[in-house]
């Protein structure tokens, strides 16, 4: 008799020790479920601007300065930004037929700069125009715009008539620093 | 009676848009710039996505260029870095608007060079295809994007920054703008990362921050401006650190210049003083008199 309890209070040990092992494999595969995941994402630099085209100064009599009607520049890419400013020419060249005089555009032709907040001689090498300019605030969906207008002058006795000139405006990334 | 001035300002906008309508000229481009480290012989490729954001198409024009940038300038070359890229398919094309367009490229770098850091660039150029009507003096406006490629190379790490020249004004009035230049130049093998600070310390106390990069062989020319306020008077010391190097800025370049800041109301004052003097000494009797006498 007390060998059958014996036997009987081994077959419980073993019951009571398989319970623990199934509940700790239980433990193991619920601990499985939690988990952690790594997400990343890369956003990608981009450069990009905008500006108000054309820009018509209207009527300048001759031997006099004009001034431009103001217009936007807008950072919309999602870097810090130089900005800089050239001609395509050292000239306005006329488009009226038989008009043969130019309006040199070194001494008469400037932009009203950030860098200085004077104005500007516009040259057809790049002058620096803003010193980093800030990309737009995150999520506003507004870029970052800047005012500016142009001054001409237009030498006395010039031939009357429509000139025109290409302005082009550079941007390149603010001084990264170093890998 | 406000809905009815709400109304009539929407339609006086739209009226007005539609008059005056405003277009703009736009590209976009990703990634902003490009970084490799090569071995001499190596060869790397890449790609831009170029996207025309504004209302009028565009012709765009990609040119492969060596850079040249300072705080002032930003000028290309055709030298250096500007052989060892080559740029596929064409470089010239239209773009609608919206409509984009992929730019790949390849940098080998040579099997025998003499400088480890080297900067080039895509210059991708957008101007409209179409001359809108306007008046008399019209400028057509264009747009360029400059994507730098930035390419180091093994090989001795020489750091090397020399200043060439400074100018530094000797006299300064209040509220007008005085320059203070330093041109530099690296004579080393690898890009100078410079940081520093320009004090001007008399009996008030300015700090004027120093940031910029320079590669080997390129000159730069650092512009820093100052404009004293109606507190700044007298003597100044002007001291000048600028720390550079490639990684580290463990090596530095000084200078110390004096500076006279001369008050605009000071000016004024003396002038006046002069005058009175002036007009006393020649018993001139003045325009107006003022006399207090006690009431009676």
């Amino acid at each position: 008799m007390i060998l059958l309890n014996g036997k009987i209070g081994g077959l419980l040990a073993l019951l009571v020790a398989l319970t623990v092992a199934i509940a700790i494999g239980t433990y193991d595969t619920s601990s499985a479920a939690t988990a952690e995941q790594t997400v990343t994402v890369t956003v990608p630099e981009a450069i990009s601007i905008e500006v108000t085209n054309p820009l018509d100064f209207g009527s300048i009599s001759a031997g006099s300065t004009g001034d431009s009607p103001e217009y936007t520049i807008k950072n919309t890419g999602n870097v810090k930004i130089d900005l800089y400013a050239k001609t395509n020419d050292t000239d306005f060249r006329p488009t009226t037929e038989n008009v043969t005089d130019t309006i040199p555009i070194d001494g008469n032709y400037k932009i009203k700069s950030n860098v200085t907040g004077n104005f500007e001689q516009l040259l057809t090498t790049n002058t620096k125009i803003y010193d980093n300019m800030n990309k737009a605030q995150q999520g506003t969906g507004t870029p970052t715009t800047w005012t500016t207008l142009q001054r001409l002058t237009v030498p006395s006795f010039t031939e009357a008539g429509q000139y025109i000139i290409t302005v082009i405006y550079t941007a390149v990334k603010h001084n990264a620093p170093a890998p | 009676m406000r809905f009815r001035v709400g109304l009539i300002l929407l339609v006086f906008i739209f009226v007005a848009g539609l008059l005056y309508p405003i277009f703009a000229t736009g590209l976009w481009a990703s990634p902003a710039e490009f970084r490799y480290d090569l071995k001499p012989g190596e060869t790397v490729t890449g790609e831009v996505t170029v996207k025309n954001i504004g209302d009028d198409e565009v012709k765009v024009t990609v040119e492969k260029k060596r850079l040249l940038m300072d705080s002032i300038h930003l000028v290309y070359s055709d030298k250096g870095i500007a052989n060892w890229i080559t740029i596929d398919g064409n470089t010239t094309f239209n773009l609608k608007p919206g409509e984009s367009r992929k730019i790949r490229f390849t940098v080998k770098a040579p099997s025998r060079i003499n400088y480890s850091d080297a900067m080039g660039a895509l210059v991708i150029r957008g101007l409209p295809v179409t001359q809108r009507a306007a008046g008399g003096m019209q400028v057509t406006q264009g747009v360029e994007l400059v994507i730098p490629i930035r390419v180091g190379l093994p090989g001795p790490i020489i750091e090397s920054l020399k200043l060439l020249d400074h100018k530094v004004p000797s006299v300064l009035l209040s509220f007008i703008p005085g320059e203070f230049v330093y041109e530099l130049r690296n004579d080393g093998t690898v890009q100078a990362n410079m940081t520093g600070m320009i004090e001007i310390k008399g009996l008030t106390r300015h700090s004027l921050p120093i940031d910029g990069v320079v590669y080997p062989e390129d000159n730069y020319t650092l512009v820093e401006r100052w404009t004293p306020g109606w507190a700044d008077i007298g003597l100044y010391k002007v001291d000048t650190r600028i720390e550079y190097g490639r990684f580290q800025k463990a090596k530095s370049i000084e200078t110390t210049d004096t500076l006279v800041v001369i008050p605009v109301w000071l000016i004024i004052l003396i002038i006046v003083g002069a005058v009175i003097w002036i007009l006393r000494r020649k018993g001139v009797e003045p325009p107006i008199r003022v006399k207090i006498e006690k009431r009676k």
